[in-house]
């Protein structure tokens, strides 16, 4: 609607119209009009007066005097007839006698057309003859003419004020009504806009983008058609947002938008799911090789650099695909298998892209399993600490324990570190699992020494987010406190990726806990990029050596060397050494050659139950007192 | 009006008595008729009537066949048609015909000539005016006499003779008039008569009139002399005052004989006599 209901309004200005026009008519023609009846019953009335006046007089002056002669006397008749009330230019009259003989006329004869009035002039009761006055009528038709003019002009004035005038105030209501009525559409179109496009980057939005899909799904199935869902997100974003602010991130998404669509054919569509998410539809495809070619593209050009608010930085995106029908044949699951393929594409190292696989899908089903069961692990007491020996290199005694985290899920048993550190850490209840952790770990360490079991140092992993945590130092004081384990039998291990994410902190962090008196450790060293200077500045007693540079020690030349310098710069930075998973005789004793200081594997203990390790300790301790 | 009885005509000798007596009356009315042709309609300006009535009554009295009926003042121009018209028999006016009126077959022979006087109530103590003072007088300068009432003009309408003949004694007292004629409240007289009844009738009044009509019809009016001369018939034949009216008498293509009778009489030595008593000079 573009007008407040335009056909009554034009009715109603039509309406106004006449009845104005009609009015100004009546107006315009009732001023001549008028002036012309009253002016001619003015002038009748005064020719008739006058006729009256003059007939008398000379009735009067002449007949009764002489009333057989009377006619003769010309001369006096024409005083008469010129005497008051006096003749104007326009008018004449006359007198005639009773056969109506013209005996005397006074004035030029007035021009055409004009009126006459006559009055009979008596002597004794007869009619002796008749007073002719007459004038022209050309005064009154100039007088009505100006008459008509006025009549027009006011006429005029009167159509304009009563139709101009109501109808600009009818145009002026209508106008606001309109213009509210505007506002609304205005607003009604927004709404619709936003209901279907993304604001900060007017790209479809996800409804949008649901009706394209399903449209796309539609057409692809009946001409038997292939088409691609690729799920694009940028990796990082959230440093971006965090460090140069959400301004910046705006325009850093603006641009994405931008240059994604410059990779896309006009068919195909990209759309904003939200946040750095976004979702590229290739409808109609021939080939799925076109699609390695689009995300080659959208690789490429996000990968550029960006300037925004006079930086410049770059950010890479990461890509999952999932193809119709091959993935999915609705759009919930092209939708669910693109965004599996996208997050495999970034646990895969980012900045590429990734095909949907059904075993992606089982590998996500279980994440999700995993992480809703982990929510409630802690709660259900599902976690379980298991104990691992470390044996002096020499003397084969139990020196230290590790104590690692396991997980008994009630239905799938027990659950591997490897499969559900990774989820506690994303989701961030690695927290309060490493709580759990340390205080069971001190707890027991604690009730082994009550024992009268040797007293040993415990060692616990950090991971990175634990580290990070501005908690720790106060968790891991007020546990030491709780527990009443000495601080100097609490061993830290914190991985050589963790140390190195921010090495200033991790020091300042590290020293802290020294001056605590918690001994420190770095655990699955040599894999990283740690130089032997950084070594130098961690504030540290042992170095663990990565179990996989122990496990290919036969193999790999290499491996062995690492290990060996490993071992020497440890040795020179008087550091304890520790190689972990230690599963044969050979990597016992080569290095035991090199003069590593503890081992730690299954070629001397498996991690075992707080009961069984309090045996096996047990039984290592009787066995030493008897060596 | 003057009548003159008929006089009877004796009878002649008859055969037979009641024949003579039929003849005698068809006789008697032939004779009847014949007096009755002897009777004359005329009529004339006012300045002359009075005096004509005079003379027709002198006429009658001498010639006992003669009558006359004078009709009240036509004017001039009203009884000259009148007497081309046939509707009277004898004109007299107070001008000579013109032109168009000649043109008409009438007849005219001026009988003598009268003062044109400007005339005031008898009572009045004025007796005399100056043209200076006319003018005044006209203009609405003087509006008061010495005694100090006020002057009320006597006007006749603008194509009376009179009107042309007070224009005619000076170019200011012609344009005094014509002030005088835009005046409100001034009396027009249409006649002569009406003028001297307005002038004896109106309290300080002054018109135009004639010496002939003043002494005729015995006016309570007195006549100024202008310019210290005194309006006589003598002063118009000696030439001391030049404003004075023509009379003539008009009569039409055919005239009736008492008409060319009384004419005659007009001009005898009786009728000039009548002239010369009523203020008259014949030229």
């Amino acid at each position: 609607m573009t007008s407040l209901h335009p056909r009554s309004n034009d009715q109603l200005a039509a309406i106004v119209g006449r009845l104005a026009l009609a009015i100004a008519l009546i107006v315009a023609a009732v001023l001549p009009l008028g002036y012309s009846i009253l002016k001619y019953r003015d002038l009748a009335d005064y020719l008739n007066l006058m006729a009256e006046v003059k007939a008398g007089a000379t009735a009067r002056t002449l007949i009764t005097t002489n009333p057989e002669l009377w006619p003769y006397q010309v001369q006096r008749l024409e005083e008469l007839l010129s005497a008051e009330p006096i003749l104007l230019e326009s008018e004449a009259a006359n007198i005639r006698d009773a056969k109506d003989n013209v005996l005397a006329k006074m004035g030029r004869s007035p021009d055409p057309p004009v009126l006459r009035r006559s009055r009979a002039v008596h002597e004794s009761g007869r009619v002796v003859g008749r007073i002719e006055v007459e004038r022209s009528l050309r005064g009154l038709f100039y007088g009505t003419a100006i008459a008509a003019v006025l009549g027009l002009l006011l006429g005029a004035a009167v159509f304009i004020t009563l139709r101009v005038l109501p109808l600009r105030a009818l145009r002026r209501v209508t106008g606001a009504l309109e213009q509210e009525v505007r506002q609304h559409e205005l607003a009604a179109e927004r709404a619709e806009y936003l209901a279907y496009y993304d604001s900060l980057t007017a790209l479809p939005n996800r409804s949008m983008f649901s009706k394209l899909l399903n449209q796309a799904i539609r057409l692809a199935r009946r001409d038997g058609k292939q088409l691609a869902v690729l799920f694009v997100d940028l990796d990082r974003f959230k440093n971006i947002n965090d460090t140069l602010g959400h301004e910046a991130g705006d325009l850093l998404l603006q641009e994405v938008a931008k240059r994604l669509q410059a990779c896309l054919r006009e068919s195909d569509t990209v759309a904003r799911l939200g946040g750095d998410e976004f979702v590229v539809l290739l409808p109609a495809l021939h080939d799925v090789a076109d699609v390695e070619v689009v995300a080659h593209k959208i690789l490429a050009a996000t990968g550029k650099s960006f300037v925004a608010l006079g930086q410049e930085f770059r950010v890479t995106a990461s890509v999952g695909v999932s193809t119709f029908p091959k993935d999915g044949d609705d759009e919930q699951s092209l939708m669910k298998n693109a965004d599996i393929a996208m997050y495999q594409a970034k646990e895969d190292g980012k900045n590429h892209f990734q095909f949907y696989s059904a075993q992606m899908n089982t590998n996500s089903f279980e994440r999700l399993a995993l992480e809703s069961s982990l929510r409630r692990a802690l709660d259900h007491g599902e976690f379980q600490l298991h104990y691992q020996p470390k044996i002096d290199a020499r003397s084969g005694a139990i020196v230290g324990i590790e104590a690692l985290l396991r997980w008994q899920h009630p239905e799938l048993g027990m659950v591997a570190p490897t499969q559900f550190i990774p989820i506690a850490e994303e989701t961030g209840l690695i927290v309060s699992i490493g709580k759990w952790v340390l205080k069971t770990a001190c707890t027991q360490n604690v009730a082994w020494q009550k024992m009268g079991l040797p007293r040993l140092h415990i060692a616990v992993n950090l991971s990175r987010r634990q580290f990070s945590d501005e908690g720790l130092l106060r968790d891991v004081t007020s546990i030491l406190e709780e527990t009443g384990m000495s601080a100097d039998l609490l061993e830290l291990e914190i991985t050589e990726s963790t140390l190195m994410h921010d090495v200033d902190k991790a020091i300042s962090t590290l020293k802290a806990f020294r001056d605590m008196g918690v001994r420190l450790a770095i655990d699955n060293f040599g894999t990283g990029y740690s130089s032997l200077s950084n070594l130098e500045q961690f504030p540290i007693d042992t170095i663990k050596i990565d179990g996989s540079l122990i496990h290919d020690l036969s193999n790999h030349a290499e491996n062995r060397g690492i290990a060996e310098a490993i071992i020497a710069m440890g040795r020179n930075l008087s550091l304890t050494v520790v190689a972990e998973c230690v599963e044969t005789q050979a990597q016992a004793d080569f290095l035991r050659e090199h003069a590593c200081d503890e081992f730690q594997g299954f070629y001397f203990s498996k991690a075992v139950t707080a009961d069984k390790f309090a045996e096996l300790l047990e039984a290592r301790t009787t066995a030493a007192e008897e060596v | 009006m003057t009548a003159v009885t008929p006089k009877t005509v004796a009878t002649a000798p008859t055969i037979h008595y009641r024949l003579s007596k039929f003849v005698a009356v068809i006789f008697m009315l032939l004779m009847a008729c014949a007096a009755a042709a002897e009777e004359i309609k005329i009529g004339g300006s006012g300045a002359a009537l009075g005096t004509i009535r005079l003379l027709a009554d002198a006429f009658a009295r001498q010639s006992s066949d003669f009558r006359a009926t004078v009709v009240p003042s036509l004017g001039s121009g009203g009884s000259i048609k009148a007497a081309v018209a046939g509707a009277i028999d004898l004109a007299a006016t107070a001008r000579p015909m013109n032109a168009d009126e000649r043109a008409l077959g009438a007849t005219e022979i001026e009988y003598g000539r009268t003062p044109f006087v400007f005339a005031v109530s008898a009572r009045s103590k004025v007796t005399a005016i100056t043209t200076r003072q006319l003018a005044d007088i006209y203009a609405g300068k003087m509006v008061n006499w010495p005694d100090g009432s006020p002057i009320r003009i006597v006007l006749r309408p603008a194509s009376d003779v009179d009107t042309a003949m007070v224009k005619s004694i000076s170019p200011e007292v012609g344009q005094a008039l014509s002030v005088a004629r835009e005046r409100r409240g001034v009396a027009v007289s249409m006649s002569d008569q009406d003028a001297a009844d307005d002038i004896e009738r109106i309290a300080g009044a002054i018109g135009p009139s004639s010496l002939a009509l003043l002494i005729s019809e015995k006016r309570a009016l007195s006549a100024l002399k202008l310019d210290r001369v005194e309006p006589t018939s003598a002063n118009i034949a000696s030439g001391a005052y030049p404003y004075y009216k023509r009379l003539f008498l008009v009569t039409g293509a055919k005239p009736p004989a008492a008409a060319q009778r009384f004419i005659a009489f007009i001009q005898s030595p009786a009728g000039r006599k009548v002239l010369a008593q009523t203020g008259h000079w014949i030229p």
